[in-house]
């Protein structure tokens, strides 16, 4: 899958770019702010993006999430410590996967939501630690 | 800020006492008598009813008793009910003197929502009411601090907090990191220990700066201690243009000059002696962006060839730079290892 980076947090973005390629994903960024991911996205539609809330010195995160899916129908993750704000704004995103999360983790959460996204039938069961928001169909 | 006690001057703008005194010309007297004194006063309009009024945070409220209809009474109690803790408007009562007054005040006390409350006899001295008002405007500015301090010690500890999850998060990160490259106890120990030291490093520089903008000078200096001695000082040349960076900047600029070092120390210009680095930095300018550049050099060191994979520390710094919108470009020079890197500055605001 082609997956998009929204974290601001150089050390962060590096572990999930990591462990993705290392997955065998594609990676769009680290893109470091929400002007940042949207020009990025100007360029070339990713698959799935890992959405931090926190982008630069706001909560842009929430809007970008917003963004990608009102303008692209691009599925969003939020990967964050702030769960509720998270929750708050399920109507835009898959889910959230809380920080801190180990590599392995992340990777298996990308390949549930791989799955999903793809309308594969597996009956995988997702990562305990990630959050679904149910209320959203994936594949839509 | 808002202003102390003016005996002289204008009313200041913040600053305002609600008068509630509706016989004949009371409050036009009361207005004019504060104005004198520099105190600004506002009173009931037919648009503007006495709820209304005190939903703009009147900073001191004087009634007379002819003010006191049921009506008034259950506007300021609804109004006031739900004051912060640190909330608590002064009343002036300004009451008529005869064998009531007792019960008056005492019903006063139960009915109105405040704690600071003073009652004046008429016929009222000009003194005890600018002294009664001027107190009651003192205490309330008093409030306000508080108020204000509230505030700050709310955000402080968000930020606090926020940072707290930041930094353990960036732990697990190096942990991660660092075991997936180590094919050994040993080899995770020392790169470890390594990435944490300068985690930390970089973190007392922001705590000692209150999380501020740092100099990249500072940020070089610090990342560079262990590679420096005072017995050999031209090992390491850090030197640059002024200019300092933002919390999350400095923390990311930070960890690559580490990287940069730390594989300076195991196959560079620091595995050796005779080996020297120098870190430089400027500032650009081009199609109206400003830009900075910082180049890392080696030389002296052992020869060096292409690596022909990229080493985990150079995948650091090419997905940290380009995080900051920027590019890392390096060079396998015969006299060293020759690292560029380039960002806007507005990347490094942050």
């Amino acid at each position: 899958m082609l997956i998009l980076i929204a974290e601001d947090d150089a050390l962060n973005a590096f572990m999930m770019e990591q462990s993705l390629l290392w997955a065998g994903h594609s990676i769009m960024g680290p893109a470091g702010t929400m002007a940042e991911a949207l020009a990025l996205i100007g360029q070339r539609r990713p698959d799935l993006a890992l959405i931090d809330i926190n982008l630069g010195s706001s909560t842009s995160g929430l809007d970008l999430a917003r963004d990608i899916c009102t303008r692209w129908n691009i599925p969003g993750l939020f990967v964050t410590g702030q769960i509720e704000l998270a929750r708050a704004h399920r109507a835009h995103a898959l889910g959230v996967l809380p920080k801190p999360f180990t590599p392995q983790t992340l990777c298996r959460t990308v390949d549930y939501l791989q799955a999903r996204l793809t309308s594969r039938a597996g009956g995988a069961e997702p990562p305990r630690r990630l959050e679904l928001f149910e209320s959203r169909d994936a594949g839509n | 800020m808002h202003s102390h006690d003016k005996e002289l001057g204008g009313p200041d703008l913040d600053e305002w006492v609600l008068l509630v005194a509706p016989f004949r010309d009371d409050e036009r007297y009361l207005q004019q008598f504060l104005s004198i004194h520099g105190i600004a006063a506002r009173t009931c309009t037919a648009a503007s009813t006495l709820a209304d009024m005190l939903v703009q945070q009147p900073w001191t409220v004087v009634l007379t008793q002819e003010a006191f209809t049921a009506g008034n009474i259950e506007a300021i109690g609804a109004s006031l009910a739900n004051q912060p803790e640190w909330s608590d408007i002064p009343f002036i009562v300004l009451l008529d003197a005869d064998k009531q007054t007792n019960t008056s005040v005492s019903t006063l006390q139960t009915l109105l929502p405040s704690k600071h409350l003073t009652v004046m006899q008429r016929p009222i001295r000009t003194a005890e009411l600018l002294t009664g008002i001027r107190s009651g405007l003192a205490a309330r500015r008093k409030q306000l601090h508080v108020r204000d301090y509230l505030d700050m010690q709310e955000t402080m500890q968000r930020e606090l907090n926020h940072r707290v999850k930041n930094i353990l998060s960036n732990v697990f990160a190096v942990y991660h990191m660092t075991v997936q490259q180590s094919s050994s106890l040993e080899a995770f120990r020392e790169t470890f220990e390594g990435r944490l030291s300068a985690l930390v490093r970089v973190h007392s520089m922001l705590a000692a700066s209150g999380f501020r903008d740092t100099r990249l000078a500072d940020i070089a200096e610090q990342t560079l201690a262990p590679y420096t001695s005072p017995q050999s000082p031209e090992r390491v040349r850090a030197a640059g243009a002024e200019l300092s960076v933002g919390p999350a900047s400095a923390t990311t600029i930070g960890l690559c000059i580490h990287e940069l070092a730390t594989n300076a120390a195991k196959y560079g210009a620091f595995s050796v002696a005779e080996g020297r680095v120098s870190l430089t930095w400027q500032v650009t300018e081009a199609n109206d962006e400003r830009a900075i550049e910082l180049a890392w050099e080696e030389a002296g060191g052992p020869a060096v060839a292409k690596p022909t994979r990229q080493g985990f520390g150079t995948m650091f710094v090419r997905s940290a730079i380009r995080g900051l919108r920027g590019h890392a470009e390096f060079q396998f020079l015969p006299t060293g290892l020759r690292c560029v890197l380039r960002m806007p500055s507005s990347s490094l605001a942050a």
